[in-house]
Formats: C-alpha cells, structure tokens, sequence
C-alpha cells in the first residue's frame, strides 16, 4: 500500500468515525427535543384558554358539577378529585401488600426463590393494563359486589387462617413439620390464604342470609346511608393495584436488599430477632427508597388509563366514598378526545388535563429517580 | 421462651403472606381468563325448556343465579334465574332473556337442534325444516335437509352463486324463516355431537377465529384485522423506534460528555418512561395528526381537502405514538447493555488504533446486539398491549380494510387499523353490558396476554443467558 | 516437635472457664471451615485469636453468639457451651443468647440513626421503655466507652458523622448497652489508624474487669499488648493455645512459631 492510498483510506475512516459521532449527537439532540416538544405542543394547544376573553378559565374548564352530577361546564376539578381518589385507593391496597412482600423476600426469603421469583414479578408488570381493566370490570366488579360481606371479612380471616397455620406448624412435633425447609413456608402460605379467602367468602354467604333482606343496593343504603355502585373505588384500587404492585414491589426490594449487611449483623448481635432488625433498622434506613418506589407507583395510578375506564364507572362527582366511582382525567381524555373538533375548547380543556397528568408524573418521577440515585450512591 | 411461639415470626409469616397474596391474585385473574377465553370456542348445549304459561324457549343457558326476595311478612325466599341466549333475534331482539327456574316446567336437549352461523345478522338456533333449490324443496326433515347440505358443501362456493339456494328453518315454537344460504358459514348440532366432533368443532372454531375478520359487530367471528393490524403498527413502530433508541443510546453511554447536563437528560429520559400513554396520545393528536398530517395534506393533497389524508387518526401516528412511548424502553436496554461491555475490549481496540467508530462497529456492537433484540423485544411488547393513546390517534373497532393490502400503494399509512387491545375494549366495554360480545372479549384478552407474556419471557430469557455471559467473561 | 491430630494444649476446664467449645467443625457448602478445635475461654480476661486470614478465626468467633446462624448451607458438629449450657441445644432462646454475647465488627457498624439512638436500640429491644432510665443507660455506656466527653453535645446528630475510631467506640457503647457477660471483637481495629487502635486498647484493658473478651486479631503486637490468652490457628485447626506471654516467647508448635517469627503465614 502506497503512503497516499494508506492517508486515503485513513481519511476515510476519520470521516466515518467523525460522521457516525455526527449521527449520535444528533441522536441526543432529538431526544432531547422530543422530551421538549411534548412539553410545549401540549402547552401550545391549551394555552389559549388562559388568554381568550370568551372562556376564562375562571368560568368554563373549571365548572363543578351538581349534586345531582349534572355538570356545568366541563367538570375538571371532578376529575383531578377522581383522579387524586383513584391514585389513594390504588396506594391503600398497593402499599402494604407490596412493601411488607418485598420485606420479605428481600430478608426472608432464600436468594435462590428470590432470583426465581424476579421475573415472575416482571411478567406480572406486564400485563397490559387494558387486560387487568377488562377482567377486573367484568369479572371482579360484579363478583365483588355480590359479595361485600365476604370481601369484608377477608382481611380477617386470611390474617387468621395465616396465624393459625404458622401455629399449627410451630406446636406440631417436628417430623410431621411439612416445609421445614427455609423458605417452603410460602406454600403453607399459599394453603392458609386460599382457606381464609374460602372462609370468607363461606361466612359471607351467611351473613347474606341472616342480613340481606335485597341486594347490597338496598342494604347500604338502609343500613348505612351509603350510595353503592358495581363500579366503585374499591375494585378499582384492587385492580390498579395489582397494575403498581410490582412497580413499588420490585424497587422496594431493590431498596431493601441494598442496605448493608453490617446494620443487620449489629442489630441481630444486640440480640434483636430478624423481624424487630427488619422493621426497626432496615425498614428505615430503605426508607427514601421506598418512599421513591412508592411516589412511582402514585405516578403510575394518576395516569392508568384502560382500568380507571373500565371499572371506575366514569362518573364525575367530588365525593371520596369508596363505595362509589368516579371519572378520573385520563379516562375523559381517552374518551372524549375523539368527539372533540379540533381547536374546540373542550379539545383544548383536554389538553390542559393531559398536560396536568404530564407535569405532575414527571415531577414525581423525577423526584423520585433523584431519590432512587442518591440512596444508591450512599451504599454503593 | 424455649419452644414458644413468638409474635415475630408470626409477623414474619404475615409479610410472607403479603407477598403470597399479589401472586395469588395476580393467578386468579389470569385464570379467569384463561378459563373463560379457552372456554369460548367449546359447543355448547341447546336446552328446550318448556314453562308453565306453556311457552317454549331454546338456547344456551349462559349462567344461573340466585335472587333473593323479601315479602311482606318479612319472610325471605331464594330463588334462581336462568340467562338464557336465545340466537332468535326475530322474537327476542337482544336475543338473551332471564327465565325464571321456578317456572320451567320441563327441559331436554332435542338431538335436532342446530346452530346456523351467519355471516351477517348472529347465529340462529333452531331446527332444519326444509332445503329450498331455486324456489323448489328438494329435501325435508332433519336427516334429509343435513345430508344434502353436506352433500353440496364441497362446491358451495360454485353453487351459491348460481341458484338461489337457501335453508328453511323453524324455531322452537314453530315460526319458519328461510335463510339464503349464501348468509350461511356453518351449520351443527350441538347436542349430537360426539366428543370427538366437539374437539374438532372446537378446533376449527380457535382457528377460524385466528385467520377470519369479526362478524355481527365484533360479536362473533374472528379477529384476523385486529391482529394483522396490531403487527403492523407495531412492525412500523418498530422500524421507527429502533434506530433512534440506539443513537440515542449511544449517544448517552459512548459519544455524549458525561456530566451533569448527560445525566440531566438521563433523568428526563427516566421520567419520560413514566408518563402515562394517554399523554403521549394526546400529543401525538396534537403533533402527528393535526400539525404534521395537515402539513402533509396541504402540501400533497390539496385536491382532497378538506377532506384529510393524513389530518387525521392513522396507522402511521399510532405507531409513531407509541414509537415515542417505547423509546426509553429501548433506550434503557441498549444502554444496559452498552454499560457490561468490559472497558478492557474497548481500551484494547483503541490502542490497536482504531477509531471510535470501528470500535464500536466491531467490538461493542455485537456485544450489545442481544441487548437491542431485548430492547426491541420489550418495546414491541410494551406496544402490543397499550391501548389508551391509539384511540385518539387512529384505531377503529371495525375496518374492512387492512393497512397493507394489493391496491396501490400497498401500504396504506394513513389508513385506520383494528387492534387487538382495542378490539378487547370494545368488545368488553359495552354501554348495554355487552353480554353478547363477551365470549370474544374473553378470548382476545387471552390471546393478547399470551402474545404479552411470550414477548416478555422471550426477552428475559434473553437477558439473563446475557448476564450470564458476561458474569462468566468477568470470573 | 509436634505435628498433625497430636494433642497440643490441654484443654482444662476450671471454675474460670466462661465458654468451652468442644469438638467444633463447621462447613460452608462443602468446605471445612473449622476441624475438631476444642478450646476453653476463661471468664474476664482477655482471649486472642490469632493467625494468617482464612485460618477459621473469625468463623469461630462467630459461632460464640451463634451469628452464623444468618449464613445459609452452612453446617455445624460439636458443642459450645457457655456456663454449662449448650448454646446449640434445642431450648436456646438466641436472641438471649445474642444479648449475653455482645459483638463488635470489623468495620465500624454503627446505624444510620442518632448517637443516641444507637445507644439506646439495644435496651429498647429489650423491652426498656423510661426515657429517664435510657437516657443514663446511654450516659454511662458513652462513659464506659471513653466517649461522652466528645459527645454529649451532639447526642441527636447521626452516628455517621463521627470519625472512624468514635464509630467503633460507639459501637462498643452499643455493645455493652444490653449488658453481656461476653464480647466478641472481630479485628477491632484493622480499620483505623495507630492512634484510634490504642484508644480501644486502652478501653479493652479497662473492659476486661467487667467482660469477658474475646478478639480475633491479625495484629501479633496488638495480641500481645492486650490478651493474657493466645489461641493459634492455621486452616481451620487450634494449632496452640495457651498464655500469651508463655506462647510469644517459647511457641510449643513449630507452626506457631514460623508464624510468629514471621516465617509463614
């Protein structure tokens, strides 16, 4: 090879490295903007309804329904109340159950079931949310509504049915213990929940018979003075519950598991028992973390669309019963965006209810990353 | 203390108990699902129920369920109710009823009895009275009317076309109705078949549901345009979401500057991974469709105007949507993926003298490859199940036309598509409860999850032979 | 000169011996950790482990206040006994157990919680609820630890904030909170510096009165200077055993010797 072939071909590589480096940056550069123009096409379609003398925000986006539900106006407010009311209900299910599971799987569970838990965890988070709403609207609504009492008595009787096998396995004698094994206990477990749910749902008929004169309907209100609907927030926290569970799950664990091991070997060599080490030292100092897993799955509850659509019933109303539904803002965007002409108020109202859900997930998310990164970096 | 039970470790067990129950109910509604969308294609029975007013009713008993009822003297009583689909539109225009089971004085399953699948107007239950050639009856009688259906249904297609053939049918009670049989997809009998014929039955039912379009407003038939078009968007997306995840992942691992400004759009990159899809809809109604798609149509399709070719909801934005949606999916994995490869391969091709790029091309890339197909992987699965942002950017419940077809130009962008996810939502989420077109919400939701689910055991799978791979390198 | 399975020193028992391990192996997975040591430890004075890393010394330490306990696949053969009573046995109450043992790390451990909180998380867990009573349980465990002159001012602040050498005294203001008849040190000092070393030293010769100590330790001088008890391990085995003084100056075992000398190891 020639010296001027060789500066040639060097020539030529210089520039293929200088043009694919080009092409990169201008990778970045789009990405960024696209983070951008979503900001600002949102806002550029909303923004004239803070400007126009005709539909002050003052009077139209923000009219409130009646009592009766009848709306005046476009009912906003009503929806960020739904929206807010769905997010709490979701978090009231989702929080417990997954913070005190990844409790446990990050301090009592054997690592080898964990790994081979993960992604079970995983596939469970994506389940699409238009699959959990669809099942959850049709099945579980009505099969919950038709058994109120048993859904009651659940919490109880699993409780019970729980504490009841772990007695019976810590008093009968040790060669008839099944799942001595670390970690089998689970599927003890899994026969103490499903009898405590059959329990409850056994007792619940009964209290049918002796109370339910009519339907639930009737009872609540007779009994109780309540509004109950098929579709209220109780399902719907279940239902988008199950949706977050493993997003607050998977980085409490994450959360939990980065704590060190030396916090835990002083608390225990103190004399304290795994569970008081868990709760009093490790619980807490995962708190930010958790705290970060929690404010996800919140973000996540705000904008669900598909589930709050099928099961929240899509009324708007202010109350925050959870016996009734409710209509929350991504839901009115999903269906109401379609009827809406384009640069109509109600189709720039829709917006600015888009771009409250855009500014506040990405604020939590935010927040939340931030958190996630600075509790990393103080263990790592 | 010795053998006493202590409260800890109940409490131990409660926490275990916690993580037992999100499994637990997760399996639940999963078998649901699959119990009622595998359930779906199954023949079931035709009852004649006979009641007291002397009335007469057939069809599928569809679910049985107690009413409890308070009289005067406060005595209660429990009673059930029969819904009963009834595939006699003529008679019972919402074609389900509630029959009281106290009022059934008899039922049997008559051997006759058929189901006439239509392609338009739903399935009708009855009997066969008569085969009607050309305004003339050519055979009478169950026996006699089947055998000559099955005789001509070799060269149906032929026939059909030529002669107005047709088969008359009575229902329960007597009143006649003559369908073309140009209308008809299938005819059997449910309550002569064997188990063998119910097994076949059931499996030209899954397969036809696969590869044929719905029938009688998504109520019956398949869902062939809806899974067509949900690979479609998704190949399209894909197409778009690919390339520009990887620049930009390579941008923010290899070519970007590390510091506060890279990390900044990191974090945003993070968050965008956050926002709801609805949101994402609503910009791509705001950008694609009405900014983008009217610029297209005013400087290439003025003639339409204003009527829009592109102004308005198409595959195209959809899969542009949902490219913007699931680019920190991608972006996330390739950069995962680019962060394992050990610095030694890289430090070692530079001072061998290659160039940022040749490193790259041929070190880091194939390394990172399985890092892409995961990213691609979990990207097509995450589109496959959104649903919310599509129905505001270009998805319909019903399209006869499928965005790739033989007419010029082939691939019609612009185009609304069916989709699986929506198909599930309007099939499942109807104002008048929509019992009728339950069956096939069931099993598309089944379908759909199943699709989900593969997708992301495929990229899992995927991801930890790669982990390995590289604990391995490392040790 | 002796060599192998041969008897070395004599384990006696006697009305001082405290803990009296017999016949202890213990495994990881497949690999022994510990072979048949048999040792006696007599109550307050002060016991040394010594040997090169990896030698068991830590392993066995730890299987004093039954830490071990949190590895999983691990398993056990012989007995300890402290005052008499199999700590292995079925009717062991641990966590008793853990309060009577006390131990101090390696590293400085202290929680992410306030000096105080420190302190007082060993009483709270066990059952001491009277801030009045806390606060001097705090007080005087400081005071014990050559602490609370340095910082009885910042009581609330977090414990990270101090400097390596107050983390490992605090620590051992922690340890001897829930009051044990029993500390275990667990190389001490390997993470500071000389001047924080001979501060705890110091405070182990002032402990000794009161506890029973016992201290893994890579450091022969640091052996020497504090223990009146040496044991000597190589790869999972007691090689010698006996006092510190006797043992540095004429090793029985000629193992023991090429370590000490510097020979080995």
């Amino acid at each position: 090879m020639t010296e001027r072939a060789r500066g040639r071909r060097m020539d030529r590589r210089r520039m293929l490295d200088l043009l694919v480096g080009r092409l990169a940056a201008l990778g970045g550069v789009v990405l960024i903007l696209t983070i951008l123009s979503v900001f600002a096409v949102i806002m550029w379609v909303f923004y004239p309804l803070f400007t126009s003398p005709f539909t002050s925000p003052a009077e139209y986006p923000w009219g409130v329904s009646g009592p009766d539900g009848t709306a005046s106006g476009y009912p906003i407010l009503p929806l960020i109340s739904g929206t807010l009311k769905g997010a709490v209900y979701t978090l009231i299910f989702a929080v417990p159950v997954s913070v005190l599971a990844a409790l446990y799987a990050s301090q009592f569970l054997p690592r080898v079931l964990k790994e081979r838990l993960k992604p079970l965890v995983e596939i469970m988070a994506a389940v699409p949310s238009v699959v959990l709403g669809f099942i959850g609207g049709v099945w579980l609504a009505p099969f919950l509504a038709s058994h109120v009492f048993a859904l009651f008595l659940a919490p109880v009787f699993i409780s019970g049915a729980v504490v009841a096998v772990f007695l019976i396995r810590h008093y009968a004698p040790v060669r008839f213990r099944a799942f001595t094994h670390p970690g089998r206990e689970i599927w003890l477990l899994l026969v103490a929940l499903l009898a405590g749910g059959w329990l409850a749902l056994e007792c619940g008929t009964l209290l049918e018979a002796a109370w339910l004169r009519a339907g639930y309907e009737t009872w609540f209100e007779e009994s109780l003075g309540l509004t109950f609907t098929q579709r209220n927030a109780i399902v719907v926290g279940m239902v988008m519950g199950l949706a977050v569970t493993p997003i607050i799950f998977t980085l409490s664990e994450e959360a939990l598991s980065a704590v060190p091991r030396s916090f835990l070997e002083g608390s225990v060599s103190l004399g304290a028992t795994r569970w008081q080490t868990a709760v009093r030292i490790v619980l807490p100092a995962a708190g930010s973390g958790i705290l970060a897993a929690v404010l996800l799955g919140f973000s996540r509850a705000i904008g669900e669309t598909m589930i709050v659509l099928f099961i929240s019933g899509n009324v708007p109303v202010l109350d925050w019963s959870a016996f009734t539904g409710f209509r929350a803002l991504s839901a009115s965007v999903a269906l109401d965006l379609p009827n809406a002409a384009r640069d109509d108020t109600l189709y720039r109202v829709l917006f600015f209810a888009a771009f409250l859900l855009l500014v506040s997930t990405f604020a939590i998310n935010t927040v939340a990353e931030l958190v996630r990164r600075r509790l990393r970096r103080r263990y790592a | 203390m010795g053998s006493k039970w202590s409260k800890d470790d109940a409490l131990i067990w409660m926490s275990g108990g916690s993580l037992v129950l999100g499994f637990l109910m997760v399996a639940g509604l999963i078998l649901v699902i699959v119990v009622h969308g595998l359930g779906g294609f199954w023949p079931r029975e035709l009852t004649r129920y006979e009641l007291r007013d002397g009335r007469i009713v057939l069809g599928h008993e569809m679910s049985r369920v107690s009413v409890r009822t308070t009289n005067a003297a406060g005595g209660r009583t429990e009673a059930y109710r029969l819904r009963v689909r009834t595939g006699d539109r003529a008679r019972y225009p919402d074609e389900y009823i509630w029959l009281e089971e106290g009022r059934v004085a008899a039922r049997d399953a008559p051997r006759e009895a058929v189901v006439v699948e239509q392609v338009r107007g739903g399935d009708y239950f009855g009997f066969l009275d008569s085969f009607v050639d050309d305004g003339a009856v050519v055979a009478r009688g169950y026996e006699a009317v089947r055998a000559h259906y099955l005789e001509q249904s070799p060269e149906l297609e032929r026939l059909r076309r030529q002669r107005a053939l047709s088969i008359v049918l009575s229902s329960v009670d007597g009143r006649q109705q003559a369908i073309s049989l140009a209308n008809v997809q299938r005819i059997y009998a449910p309550n002569a078949m064997t188990t063998w014929t119910r097994v076949q039955h059931y499996l030209v039912s899954a397969w036809s549901y696969l590869w044929t379009p719905p029938r009688d407003d998504n109520r019956l038939g398949g869902v062939y345009p809806a899974i067509f078009g949900t690979a479609a968007m998704v190949i399209l997306m894909s197409i778009v979401v690919m390339p520009f995840g990887v620049l930009a992942a390579f941008y923010l691992r290899e070519y970007g500057k590390p510091g506060p400004f890279l990390n900044a759009v990191r974090i945003a990159v993070n968050s965008l991974a956050g926002v709801p899809s609805i949101v994402f809809g609503v910009f791509g109604l705001g950008f694609f469709v009405y900014f983008l798609g009217g610029t297209l149509d005013r400087q290439f399709f003025p003639a339409d105007l204003p009527e829009p070719t592109f102004g308005r909801g198409g595959i195209l934005w959809c899969a542009l949507t949902l490219a913007l949606l699931t680019l920190p999916v991608v972006i996330v994995a390739v950069e995962e993926g680019l962060a394992a490869v050990p610095s030694g391969l890289r430090e070692a091709s530079h001072a061998l003298g290659a160039t940022r790029f040749e490193t790259l091309w041929r070190v880091v890339v194939p390394v990172v490859l399985p890092s892409m197909l995961t990213g691609l992987i979990l990207s097509v699965a995450r589109a496959a199940g959104t649903v919310a942002p599509l129905m505001i950017t270009g998805v319909v419940a019903f399209s006869a036309a499928l965005p790739v077809d033989g007419a010029w130009p082939f691939v019609h962008l612009e185009r609304e598509f069916m989709h699986l996810g929506y198909h599930i939502f309007d099939t499942g989420f109807r104002p008048d409860g929509g019992e009728a077109s339950l069956p096939m919400a069931y099993t598309s939701t089944l379908l759909l999850l199943s699709i989900v689910v593969a997708l992301n055991a495929a990229a899992i799978g995927l991801r930890s032979r790669l982990r390995r791979r590289y604990s391995l390198a490392a040790a | 000169m002796t060599t192998g399975k041969a008897p070395i020193a004599p384990k006696i028992l006697r009305e001082e011996t405290i803990i009296d391990v017999e016949r202890v192996s213990f495994w990881y997975g497949d690999r022994a950790a510990l072979k048949d040591v048999s040792m006696a430890i007599d109550r307050q004075v002060i016991t040394a482990f010594i040997g090169p890393s990896g030698c068991g010394k830590t392993t066995l330490l730890r299987l004093i206040n039954r830490m071990n306990d949190l590895v999983p696949q691990v398993r056990m053969a012989g007995t300890i006994r402290m005052n008499g009573e199999d700590i292995y046995g079925p009717d062991t109450d641990v966590t008793r157990l853990r309060r009577r043992v006390g131990m101090v790390f390696q590293q400085p451990n202290p929680f992410p919680k306030s000096i105080y909180e420190n302190v007082a998380y060993g009483p709270r867990i066990h059952g001491v609820k009277s801030g009045g009573f806390l606060d001097e349980i705090v007080e005087r465990c400081l005071r014990r630890a050559f602490l609370w002159e340095e910082v009885q001012e910042q009581l609330e602040e977090s414990a990270f904030r101090l400097s390596l050498g107050q983390q490992q005294r605090l620590c051992i203001a922690r340890a001897i909170a829930v009051e044990p008849e029993v500390l275990l040190m667990d190389e001490p000092c390997s993470s500071l510096d000389p001047v924080a070393t001979s501060r705890i030293e110091e405070l182990m010769l002032d402990l000794k009165d009161e506890y029973t100590i016992v201290i893994v330790t890579h450091n022969m001088q640091q052996a020497a200077r504090v223990s009146e008890f040496t044991g000597f391990m190589l790869r999972g085995e007691l090689v010698e055993m006996g006092v510190t003084d006797a043992m540095f100056t004429t090793p029985r075992d000629r193992r023991t010797e090429d370590y000490i000398t510097g020979r080995a190891g």
